[in-house]
């Protein structure tokens, strides 16, 4: 498998629209070594079918309840990959420009045409990426510096760490359900901690069944201000439980 | 040895852990606390044996618990954010040492692993005042060690601003040709990336080049009124890109298009280009001096978003800020030049 050599820059993803090509490196996977057998491509190439088929069946106003779904797919193939690799940002912006582009513009691109919900031009690419109100697509394709830009910003990424963190594709649906406890979990450091994350994700519908976005956001608050003297990394789920809602 | 920073309410180590981190493999040795392991492409794995020595555990709980460690545990923190992972491990003990074996492979890491030990509560115990009873609570922590996977990225705090000598009424400063070719200086903010640019007239009087170009270090009328000039472009420029990075941070969170406000406030910080965030980062404290000093880039980000006339109460005392925090103060380099120009006048 490969990655941009470099991290690509919000100028360089207009770059990239208008046709400029950015240097690949293989990336540390024993598939990549063997340039002569690229099982690789063939997964991802098959990777991208898959998620192309299903965006034509699924539709764009309800597609923000997928993103279980498409976490599952999306781990199912790269899982095997070594951690380093899915913790370069610069492997994320390759798959997502190369092949998993129609899903974020799909996802993330609120077209106000809704016949024109996957862009098919470049310049018209361009042309959105540069109207000031879409300027949060940027983050969806490139991410950025920070942890959460990888669990929960870049739009490939933040479909795959969860997935990875929970392990459990029941507790990725529970955390997608409400966009704010993924946001809640994913952009704070007990997101890194699997044992934080369920503890969290498996309890906060049964204290707040509607799942109010305010109550998602003071629960987290709760627990992040717990560990500022309570090691989150030493409790298992039920301690953490203990703390936060019982 | 506490974070300074929390106030506990409850007993904590008097003294820091003990830690001590070897590599098990013959051409890798930690510089201090640090092993540079980028720099030794050949392994793939590590090899560490951790030793840890706690003084006076006991002095954490209440008086009534003899046995210190049916109590407590002494852990090792692994901790990776750029690889996405952190850990605790509980020490092996034998008597009063603590101890355990540990392997990183090279491909589960990104940039630093950072491996501190901490004490902490095995169980909930009943509550008594000035003693914690929460399981997991921390009581105490030992310095940290760290492995470098990677070359540590240079911050960008590190680059200086270019200047430069150049014609205001030469064809590369065109803008200023027309009514500002007799100034003494100018700022180019250079577009996003880039670091802005300052630039003095090399067209300026040559008495006054001169003084500018003097390097002496030595207390005289000439040097005063050198750090008095040099004081005086400093904090207008830094008002400047101070204003410039506050008002951008703020047009960006208008217009970011997330519902959550953490998203919204984090977008609209990603966008600003890296010196921006670096110089707001650094002056984040000074900005909002009655936050604590980790808490203050937060405030800062949180605030400006949360309340529509913060950003002018910044602006109203932006120039104070920088006449503050620019090495000595605007106050002191004027006092002393005023003293040593005045002394001389008595004379």
């Amino acid at each position: 498998m490969q990655k941009f050599e470099e991290i690509l820059t919000s100028e360089d993803l207009i770059d990239y629209f208008e046709g400029k090509t950015f240097d690949k490196i293989d990336i540390e996977n024993k598939d990549a070594v063997d340039k002569n057998f690229p099982k690789y491509l063939e997964s991802l190439i098959e990777l991208k079918t898959v998620i192309n088929k299903h965006l034509k069946t699924i539709d764009k106003k309800t597609i923000n309840k997928s993103d279980a779904f498409f976490s599952n797919i999306i781990y199912g193939y790269l899982e095997s990959l070594p951690r380093r690799e899915l913790t370069d940002i610069r492997f994320w912006q390759m798959l997502s420009l190369e092949y998993l582009q129609n899903y974020i513009w799909y996802r993330w691109y609120k077209s106000d045409d809704p016949t024109k919900n996957i862009p098919l031009r470049n310049e018209d690419k361009i042309k959105i990426l540069k109207s000031k109100d879409k300027s949060s697509l940027f983050i969806r394709f490139l991410g950025g510096s920070s942890l959460k830009s990888l669990t929960s910003r870049q739009a490939i990424s933040r479909l795959f760490w969860p997935r990875h963190i929970l392990k459990d594709s029941k507790l990725v649906e529970l955390c997608f359900e409400k966009q704010d406890i993924a946001v809640a979990v994913f952009e704070r450091q007990y997101g890194m901690h699997p044992e934080a994350a369920k503890a969290f994700i498996k309890n906060i519908s049964i204290k707040h069944s509607a799942l109010e976005k305010k109550n998602i956001q003071l629960e987290a608050k709760i627990l992040n201000r717990y560990f500022a003297t309570i090691n989150p990394d030493y409790l298992d789920q039920n301690s953490i439980k203990k703390l936060l809602f019982i | 040895m506490t974070n300074k920073d929390i106030f506990y309410q409850y007993k904590t180590l008097e003294n820091p852990i003990e830690l001590y981190v070897k590599s098990l493999n013959e051409d890798l040795k930690f510089k201090g606390k640090i092993l540079n392991l980028y720099e030794k492409d050949s392994y793939e794995k590590l090899k560490l044996y951790v030793t840890a020595k706690v003084d006076h555990p006991g002095t954490v709980l209440p008086p009534e618990f003899k046995d210190s460690f049916e109590y407590l545990d002494l852990v090792l923190l692994i901790k990776s954010t750029k690889s996405i992972y952190r850990k605790c491990i509980v020490f092996e003990k034998k008597g009063n040492i603590f101890w355990l074996d540990l392997d990183f492979f090279k491909k589960d890491w990104r940039n630093d692993v950072e491996l501190s030990a901490a004490l902490v509560l095995k169980k909930n115990i009943n509550e008594k005042i000035g003693y914690a009873s929460n399981i997991g609570t921390q009581l105490g922590w030992s310095t940290s060690y760290k492995i470098f996977f990677d070359k540590p990225e240079e911050k960008s705090g590190g680059d200086s601003m270019e200047f430069e000598w150049a014609s205001f009424s030469g064809e590369k400063l065109h803008w200023l040709n027309k009514h500002y070719s007799k100034d003494i200086y100018a700022l180019d903010l250079r577009g996003e990336t880039k670091m802005p640019k300052v630039y003095l007239n090399e067209d300026m009087d040559k008495h006054l080049r001169s003084l500018l170009e003097e390097t002496s270090k030595r207390s005289s009328a000439k040097t005063s009124s050198r750090d008095l000039m040099f004081q005086t472009i400093a904090s207008s420029i830094f008002t400047q890109l101070l204003t410039d990075c506050l008002i951008e941070y703020k047009r960006n969170l208008s217009q970011a298009d997330g519902a959550e406000p953490e998203v919204v406030i984090e977008d609209a910080w990603d966008s600003l280009s890296g010196w921006k965030r670096t110089l707001l980062e650094n002056y984040s404290h000074k900005i909002f001096p009655d936050s604590r000093k980790k808490d203050a880039l937060n405030d800062l980000k949180e605030r400006i978003y949360e309340d529509d006339n913060k950003i002018s109460e910044i602006l109203k005392v932006i120039l104070n800020i920088t006449q503050n925090n620019l090495g000595e103060s605007t106050n002191e380099i004027f006092t002393r030049s005023a003293e040593l120009l005045t002394r001389r006048e008595k004379k």
